[in-house]
């Protein structure tokens, strides 16, 4: 039985970011999950790293550290944060026809957005500007005519699996024991102080104790559970949030629209695809089992449509749902429910030793790792500084080399060179070198993505992943064009070989993947879909069997 | 221009060329109007009719699919188990280059095959380098099946396939990975099957690929052979020379795509027509104005004047059914009704009765098309393969057989049609 | 009374401070064109009409693989350097800032002889001729907008560190 400082129940941004901050302040810590890294809230949401410009008006200087946050967040992952330059068009209910509130309008957010010129420099961000609709529909021609013109400023967006993954392999780096695949099943008491934890190992179902001085309850949605585990109630008000992506960039810019009830819907740029969202609606079901509705992929197409017509026809490839683990109020809609987090010492719920993290935004998760660290580490007696801020991520340690001249130097082709550097960063050099090891891990199966098996490899020998699922978070697979249908197969057949799986064991891996591609893609089927829905099951249940899942029927 | 014939084939994969060459042998002048290959050419180089978990023979595999709702093989009544017959016979007659091997009649069992993931597909023909590895033979004796791989991701997927081979062929037979060293360059890695095949084509290729097998059988023990390409052009002659200098049966794995067997297909089809004196035109064909087809190539149009029409358009992958983004389901050239589980609007999905929650199936929707008559007329034209609503191949309800079957049925009503077309009067347009 | 304060600042400077200031900032640092100096040195170029229009044409691939089996370009060159024409429409057309990476892959179709084999047999129709003059115009476009240096910057933090993938 294992002793610890900390204990963290949760992989998602916030538990791997506690974890994190707390390896490197010197604390004993161990992190536990029960599926993988961002499979939660953490995996499901926009992808953005912004800079709380919505507080602005209430509270500049929580604008301000946002800002400044994520200027952290960019120094220490550069890699992994690419720019999304917003449009936010102004359109009277009367095209051509803007009204002395529209008017107003416009001049208000262009005032704003002046106002949060001054907090972009500490981000790197552009200053705004104010476009007439002539030079709007010169930058974007796919806007609907007679807008009053827009206002612009830009964020950034992440890829929110990779900052999980590098969050949780950072933390080991510092000494930190992280175990993705297993579960919390009881909390240990002390009299009333929790003191631990019995978990178990998912994939080999061994259980174990683990002692610890406090243990954070990082758990998103499911912190309530948790909480519970303690005779503790944790108030959060779910909120569930609805995304859909399309088949590639439609354009460089994000384009803010209002939807049908007037809430903002974002259509913007995500690495090579284009993500739509969100929805927010207070959700009662089970955090395990979402599922999208066709009223929710509609209103959030109407809504773009209103302001940008040809989304209607983009290839839409998926739809997917994430849960906010938003701070309990009663009364405001859900779009007016704060965005705070609030960290919560139940040493005055009757169990010293647990605390809990809830609500707070993907942006600001360092932050309030921070400050979650800070209280922790003053109960331990640490008194180190938070350095979290300053030193860089694995991969964010220097600049990648340039993807032409890795693919030349190893004979890599350069768009997989190109999406190695964007998710590793300084480390695409490591996985060259393997490429030269193992001269097989060159080949590509998934063109869409970029993804050699070299990158499977290495996530599986170096990133905790231990599922199809689990490389699909860490390196795109499955997550392009044709959600699959090329890449599962040799995916299997790949990680069959790096944990000398049964073949029982890497069909079943395949058919989890194919069922995960097929949740999102289901939501959505028409026009293309169907015809690569049909590609796809005929690759894997006409020519590969798969229905039949092995048996010899001859005998 | 205007384009005269008996009758008109719309579609140029497996069902419309048995289409146009069953039309043919009734005697039918035949046109086929192809736009671009479809399922045919990414299929897996095995034409499956019908198969179940006991392993009846076809015929009897049939006869239960034809008790499914909706299945077009209930269409053709006892005429179903003669038309297979018959569909056997005309893609052996015609399809020599592919060596078709397995089946000869109804009354026979299919064959099983080595897929690309390793498991065990029923067919009931298939090309003969494909055919020969029929596991219940492999399995019926001690045999070393040596899975090869090449160069690219096969040196990865031949462990599942030799995983999954083994499993199959216990306790008697077994199968490994035999890497070949032929392809060592350090690009070689990215080389996809095709241009593997490709250069497997090349003069002296086979020579340098025979030596390096060899050794790697050799030092593996394998007794058999199961290749993940034997070339796009000959893999008969490649077969054999491989055989005759490794002394030791050799056969070929099942094509995922991009698959080369399925290109081999779709030219074979290609060449068969030709052969047959079947015309084919290249373009796309649309309702004209008025009640006729007419072929679009770029600026060209070119009315067409026949007897009967026949659609084999394919689905979602060849284009002859799509789904708008209303969730209306739509036959491409006539407008004919298209419908998927007595549905026209695949709207408000995500819905159970369309689409499974899982992946395998069954997913109603994707069986979307239309549903003829017995006669395999709709509206007024003849209909079949994959553009028939009711049977997915995915859940084996049929694939390349059924299209097979339809278009031989087809295309031998569209030909006698025609024929009392002629007899009484003018040519017949296709009415609006 | 926080609240009170911050709109009485933003009030201010929506009746003084921003006129004042618009009236002194020159063309070049205001609207479009502002916009434009910054992004588009970072390849965050904008569709132009003419993409618009084209572009719902691009999306129909499936991943089929025909195209890569029949074009003769395939083989001629090292494999690294060009996989066959599908990448156009599954990777080099999806998302500009990568263009400047996939130089060389790009230009490869420059030896394209326009044979049409891979269009022809594609089953979807996909425009693949279309998509190779889309992503070399758009190369050329974010070749053009590159002449500022994309890595000076002022402010707080030391500079960002220059970014191998979608557009810092």
């Amino acid at each position: 039985m294992r002793s610890y400082d900390l204990l963290v129940i949760g992989g998602g941004v916030n538990g791997t970011g506690i974890a994190r901050d707390a390896a490197m302040r010197g604390l004993r810590t161990m992190l536990v999950e029960k599926k993988d890294f961002a499979a939660g809230s953490s995996g499901a949401n926009s992808g953005m790293i912004h800079g709380g410009i919505r507080y602005l008006m209430d509270d500049p200087q929580v604008t301000r550290l946002a800002c400044l946050d994520s200027g952290y967040i960019q120094r220490i992952a550069p890699h992994l944060l690419f720019r999304i330059p917003f449009l936010y068009p102004v359109q009277p209910d009367r095209p051509g026809e803007p009204s002395l509130k529209d008017r107003a309008l416009l001049y208000g957010a262009d005032c704003y957005f002046d106002a949060y010129d001054r907090y972009q420099p500490l981000k790197n961000g552009k200053p705004h500007t104010r476009l007439t609709d002539e030079e709007l529909h010169d930058l974007e021609p796919g806007i609907v005519e007679g807008t009053l013109g827009a206002v612009t400023m830009d964020e950034y967006g992440i890829d929110p699996f990779r900052l999980c993954t590098l969050n949780a392999r950072s933390a080991a780096a510092h000494g930190a024991t992280v175990r993705n695949h297993t579960e919390v099943r009881r909390l240990l008491r002390d009299g009333a102080a929790v003191v631990g934890a019995e978990i178990r190992d998912l994939r080999s179902g061994q259980t174990e104790e683990v002692h610890a001085r406090c243990v954070f309850n990082a758990g998103g949605p499911w912190a309530p559970k948790i909480a519970a585990l303690a005779g503790v109630e944790v108030k959060i008000r779910p909120g569930k949030g609805v995304h859909v992506t399309l088949d590639r960039r439609l354009s460089n810019y994000g384009i803010i629209c209002k939807a049908v009830d007037g809430r903002d819907v974002f259509v913007m740029p995500h690495e090579d695809s284009s993500i739509i969202g969100t929805t927010d609606d207070d959700f009662y079901g089970d955090v395990d089992e979402l599922h999208v509705s066709a009223d929710e992929v509609e209103y959030l197409l109407q809504a773009v449509e209103h302001t940008f017509p040809s989304v209607r026809k983009a290839r839409v490839l998926r739809a997917w749902a994430g849960v906010r683990p938003t701070v309990f109020k009663y009364g405001p809609l859900e779009d007016a429910l704060s965005r705070d987090h609030a960290i919560l010492d139940h040493e005055k719920d009757g169990a010293p030793g647990l605390f809990t993290i809830i609500g707070g935004k993907l942006a600001s998760f360092r932050a309030m790792a921070e400050e979650a660290v800070d209280g922790v580490a003053r109960k331990l007696g640490n008194g180190a500084a938070c350095t979290t801020h300053r030193e860089p991520l694995p991969g964010g340690e220097a600049p990648p080399p340039e993807a032409e001249q890795m693919s030349r130097q190893h004979a890599v082709p350069a768009f997989a060179a190109a999406r190695i550097a964007y998710r590793h960063g300084a480390e695409a050099e490591r996985l060259m070198g393997l490429m030269e090891d193992e001269p097989q891990l060159r080949a590509v199966p998934c063109s869409c993505e970029g993804v050699t098996f070299a990158e499977l490899a290495f996530c599986l020998r170096e990133e905790f992943a231990d599922s199809l699922a689990d490389l699909r978070r860490r390196c795109r697979l499955a997550m392009g064009i044709c959600q699959g249908t090329r890449c599962a197969g040799p995916a299997a057949a790949l990680i069959a070989g790096e944990r000398q799986l049964t073949f029982d064991a890497a069909l079943s891996e395949l058919n989890s993947l194919l069922d995960e591609r097929w949740k999102g893609n289901r939501a959505v089927l028409t026009g293309d879909g169907l015809a690569q829905a049909e590609l796809a099951q005929g690759a894997y249940y006409t020519t590969g069997a798969l229905g039949r899942g092995g048996g010899t029927p001859w005998r | 221009m205007a384009v005269t014939a008996d009758v008109v084939v719309i579609g140029g994969g497996l069902s419309g060329t048995c289409a146009a060459l069953a039309a043919r042998e009734a005697g039918a002048d035949v046109v086929l109007v192809s736009r671009a290959p479809g399922a045919t050419a990414i299929s897996s180089g095995a034409l499956d009719f019908a198969s179940s978990d006991d392993d009846a023979s076809i015929g009897e595999a049939a006869r239960r699919l034809a008790r499914l709702p909706g299945h077009p093989y209930g269409l053709l009544g006892e005429a179903l188990v003669p038309a297979i017959d018959e569909a056997i016979a005309l893609l052996r007659r015609h399809l020599g280059s592919l060596a078709l091997a397995g089946a000869r009649f109804a009354a026979d069992r299919n064959v099983w095959l080595a897929s690309p993931l390793g498991l065990a597909k029923p067919a009931a023909l298939a090309q003969a380098p494909i055919a020969a590895g029929d596991l219940r033979n492999l399995g019926a004796r001690e045999a070393r099946i040596g899975v090869v791989a090449l160069a690219g991701t096969q040196v990865v997927e031949a462990r599942l396939v030799a995983l999954g081979l083994t499993r199959a062929l216990a306790p008697l037979g077994e199968a490994v990975v035999v890497a070949s060293d032929l392809y060592r360059q350090r690009g070689d890695a990215l080389r996809t099957l095709p241009e593997i095949a490709r250069d497997l084509d090349q003069p002296g290729r086979r020579a340098a690929l025979a030596e390096s097998l060899g050794r790697a059988a050799a030092q593996a023990h394998a007794t058999h052979l199961l290749m993940p390409t034997l070339g796009m052009e000959d893999p008969v002659a490649v077969r054999a020379e491989l055989e005759r200098a490794l002394h030791m049966p050799v056969f070929e794995l099942l094509g995922a795509p991009p698959s080369v067997p399925g290109l081999r297909l779709q030219r074979a089809l290609e060449a068969a027509a030709a052969k047959a004196g079947i015309r084919t035109v290249h373009g796309i064909a649309e309702r004209g104005a008025g009640s006729d087809v007419q072929i679009v190539r770029g600026v060209e149009c070119n009315p067409v004047r026949a007897g009967a029409v026949v659609l084999a358009t394919g689905r979602f992958l060849g284009g002859g059914i799509r789904c708008e983004p209303d969730g209306r389901l739509r036959e491409t050239v006539f407008d004919l009704k298209a419908s998927a589980a007595g549905r026209t609007v695949l709207a408000a999905l995500p819905n159970e009765q369309l689409f499974a929650e899982r992946a395998s199936g069954p997913h109603p929707g994707l069986a979307a098309g239309i549903h003829p008559d017995s006669d395999l007329r709709a509206g007024n034209v003849f209909a079949c393969g994959a553009v028939l609503g009711g049977f997915d191949p995915a859940r084996e309800e049929g694939g390349l057989g059924a299209c097979a079957l339809t278009g031989v049925v087809a295309g031998r009503n569209a030909a006698r049609s025609a024929g009392r077309a002629a007899a009484s009067g003018p040519a017949l347009a296709v009415p609006a | 009374m926080k609240k009170f304060l911050a709109l009485a600042l933003l009030g201010l400077r929506a009746l003084f401070l921003h006129p004042f200031a618009q009236l002194f900032t020159p063309a070049e640092r205001k609207g479009k064109r502002r916009f434009l100096s910054n992004y588009a040195p970072e390849a965050l170029v904008p569709m132009t009409a003419q993409d618009r229009a084209e572009l719902p044409r691009f999306s129909g691939c499936i991943n089929c693989g025909l195209c890569d089996a029949v074009c003769p370009l395939v083989g001629r060159s090292a494999p690294q350097d060009f996989r066959g024409p599908s990448l156009f429409a599954l990777a080099y057309s999806r998302a500009t800032p990568e263009l400047p990476h996939l130089r060389r892959a790009v230009a490869i179709v420059e030896s394209c002889g326009t044979c049409h084999a891979c269009q022809d047999v594609c089953p979807r129709g996909v425009p693949l001729l279309d998509i190779f003059a889309f992503t070399q115009r758009k190369l050329a476009e974010v070749d053009a907008a590159r002449v500022l240096d994309p890595y000076s910057v002022a402010g707080a933090l030391p500079p960002p560190m220059p970014v191998a993938g979608l557009g810092t």
